[in-house]
């Protein structure tokens, strides 16, 4: 208790008009003032992954150092974010990459978009940097604004500091919270929220918005919703009628019982059978333990293990998909939660690692110190190649895991991401598109997985614009653009509607339910498919800003070693030709904006 | 001809006999539909993925003996 005392040395406090208009909630966080705002034109029918976008483009600039104070970290929820609807409460977190130097939006799910909008906030955006590098924390509520010094907790795990916050403020807040790695400004570090069990493994990952956070001084936001209210709705009857036909489109859809029972761990058979697992560092698309690293197997050993172990697991209230998970050790202990697909590819077979409990620990570790797990699992396995450890050894890893935690130079190295191991060790097989690591997809097998990954203006994601659920085949050539465009429209989409990705076979399966709910929701008189709209916007205004940042059609493009290099067991390479991939984004500049 | 059918995640539970691999005998240039056909459970092909020696592959898509044929629920995601 000692340490909190510390809170109370130096804190500032503002009080806001209470008020049911949603309004832009902008922090300085040299000043260490709240200011609150009307919403400028051209930003009413943005949120999440799109507001995002147009943020960027009208007010930070192209050029600026990502961790320097022209940068701006922005946290919006989604559309359709605040009313419980099932998977549709996510937060996008945005600003310009350290990572990639372009556009970054990265989501999750948990409780800090949803508590956002009963602030009555549309979007809060981070602004500036304070010259004194002591940490603060953020408390924000209806009613006030306060910055308190939190430097006992720099260097602290996210685990730990969210259980101390937690203790402070209480077990109803949400908190988007960064660990050392952000600290640290790794270009790996994520920004990690506090599912609905108060555990802060949401983590919006990718493109090391974690290092911006930590470049203004900000260990975490705590949210104290306690006096808000649910954003107000329009048109009450209709929008529950649309959330009516879209519950149950969701809950019969066959991918749902199977997300259920198996989570997205199910991909990682899926994946094997399609030549298309990475395996030790991207050189092979089958992985030969592929059994002991299966959903089936994990489910096996959650059901046999009991204890905490989860094999359904909800990160938001009201999710009736359930894809998380709880993994126990023997004694049925939790190890981790959740354990997913991404990150049994990177830190299993990528690197070499066959065993479920070991590449939980792996997932514990790049949680607590705020790393992404993808790019630290492309990172690690770069770094075995160049011989820092042995594939498959897990203390070698843990080893080289701690060298993070420790700052000493290979641990900054490897926490930089995928592109500063290959330079620093001077590998060339390095598996990045604009400086981000690829997800658990080899773009040689799934190969519109791989359009999407080069012309993506986050750089490669799979979140971006996954192909493998196409009936396709994914090894031919000439049929992947259009199908990566469409996957990349729905996500940008999605992401902009604060929509999780799995939540998308239930709209689909319900036509017209996102523009009712839309409509409903805000009074807006939008005619026909909006989710598409949106998803153009949003993509147009991504590419505008990366022009502006220096991205041009050699960006778009996969690694050349992806180009000539066979990969098992289809001895594919990646032949979509270049004019090909510049086709997939023709139509992006001429795009209405709202 | 035998055709080889392996069953992932949910289709296990259906499948009583909770084995994930099935080997069927088939009559020479029967399709995936046929052998849809001659399975202990209930498939929607609409929702399935069938990944036959490794590729993605419609429902017409003649069988040859010896064919490895993976039926898993098509997933939006990892």
């Amino acid at each position: 208790m000692k340490q909190f005392l510390f809170f109370r040395k130096r804190w500032q406090r503002w009080f806001v008009d209470k008020g049911s208009k949603m309004s832009i909630w902008r922090i300085d966080t040299r000043t260490q003032e709240l200011e609150i705002s009307g919403t400028p034109p051209g930003w009413e029918k943005l949120g999440g992954r799109g507001l995002i976008a147009r943020i960027l483009n009208d007010e930070v600039d192209p050029s600026c150092d990502p961790l320097g104070p022209e940068n701006k970290l922005i946290f919006s929820p989604g559309l359709l974010v605040g009313h419980r609807l099932s998977s549709c409460d996510r937060i996008s977190i945005g600003g310009k990459s350290p990572l990639t130097g372009g556009v970054k939006e990265a989501n999750a799910g948990g409780s800090t978009g949803l508590q956002i909008t009963y602030l009555g906030c549309s979007v809060l955006i981070l602004e500036d940097q304070p010259e004194d590098p002591k940490l603060n924390v953020i408390y924000i509520s209806p009613t006030e604004c306060r910055f308190e010094e939190a430097s006992h907790l720099a260097g602290i795990g996210v685990y730990e500091t969210a259980a101390s916050l937690l203790e402070q403020y209480g077990p109803e807040v949400a908190i988007a919270l960064i660990g050392p790695a952000g600290e640290m400004k790794l270009k790996a570090a994520g920004i990690q929220n506090l599912d609905q069990d108060r555990v802060p493994s949401r983590i919006a990952a990718r493109g090391g918005l974690g290092a911006v956070m930590g470049s203004k001084g900000i260990k975490a936001i705590v949210i104290d919703s306690s006096k808000g209210k649910p954003p107000g709705i329009m048109d009450l009857d209709g929008f529950r009628k649309a959330q009516k036909i879209y519950n149950k489109a969701l809950l019969e859809h066959p991918q749902t019982q199977v997300y259920a029972d198996y989570g997205t761990a199910a991909m990682a058979r899926i994946c094997h059978s399609l030549g298309a697992l990475p395996t030790r560092n991207f050189s092979d698309g089958n992985f030969e333990s592929i059994e002991d690293i299966s959903a089936e197997t994990m489910r096996d050993q959650l059901l046999e293990r009991g204890g905490e172990s989860k094999t359904t697991h909800a990160c938001m209230t009201g999710c009736a998909i359930r894809c998380s998970n709880v993994y126990a050790d023997e004694s049925g202990s939790g190890i981790v939660s959740p354990l997913e697909y991404e990150t049994i590819g990177l830190m299993g077979s990528n690197l070499g690692i066959s065993n479920l409990e070991e590449i939980a620990r792996l997932n514990w570790e790049a949680n607590d110190l705020g790393l992404d797990s993808i790019e630290l699992g492309a990172s690690l396995a770069v770094a075995a190649e160049a011989g820092k450890m042995e594939f498959g050894n897990i203390s070698q890893a843990l080893d080289l895991i701690n060298e993070i935690k420790v700052g000493s130079p290979d641990g900054v190295i490897i926490g930089n991401g995928a592109v500063s191991t290959g330079k620093a060790y001077q590998i060339e097989r390095v598996p990045v598109v604009k400086g981000q690591a690829m997800s658990a997809y080899d773009p040689r097998a799934i190969k519109g997985t791989g359009v999407t990954y080069a012309t993506s203006p986050q750089g490669a994601d799979h979140t971006s614009g996954l192909t493998i659920r196409a009936k396709i085949d994914h090894l031919d050539p000439t049929i992947q653009i259009e199908v990566s465009r469409k996957a990349q429209i729905n996500a940008a989409g999605y992401d902009t509607l604060g929509v999780c990705a799995f939540a998308g076979f239930g709209f689909g399966a319900a036509p017209g339910t996102i523009t009712s709910l839309l409509n409903t929701r805000y009074g807006w008189d939008e005619p026909g498919d909006i989710l598409q709209k949106l998803g153009q916007i949003t993509l147009s205004l991504e590419r505008k800003f990366n022009r502006a940042a220096g991205f041009g059609k050699d960006d778009d493009r996969l690694p050349e070693w992806m180009t000539k290099e066979k990969l098992p067991p289809h001895n594919a390479i990646f032949d979509v030709p270049d004019e090909d991939l510049d086709k997939v984004f023709e139509w992006a500049d001429e795009v209405d904006q709202w | 001809m035998v055709v080889e059918v392996h069953l992932h995640a949910i289709l296990r539970f259906e499948n009583n006999e909770e084995r994930q691999i099935i080997r069927i005998e088939m009559p020479e240039s029967s399709s995936i539909k046929n052998l849809l056909g001659k399975l202990p459970i209930d498939i929607d092909p609409e929702h399935m993925l069938f990944v036959l020696n490794g590729r993605t592959s419609g429902l017409d898509q003649k069988l040859k003996d010896g064919d490895v044929l993976n039926l898993m629920t098509a997933l939006s995601g990892g």
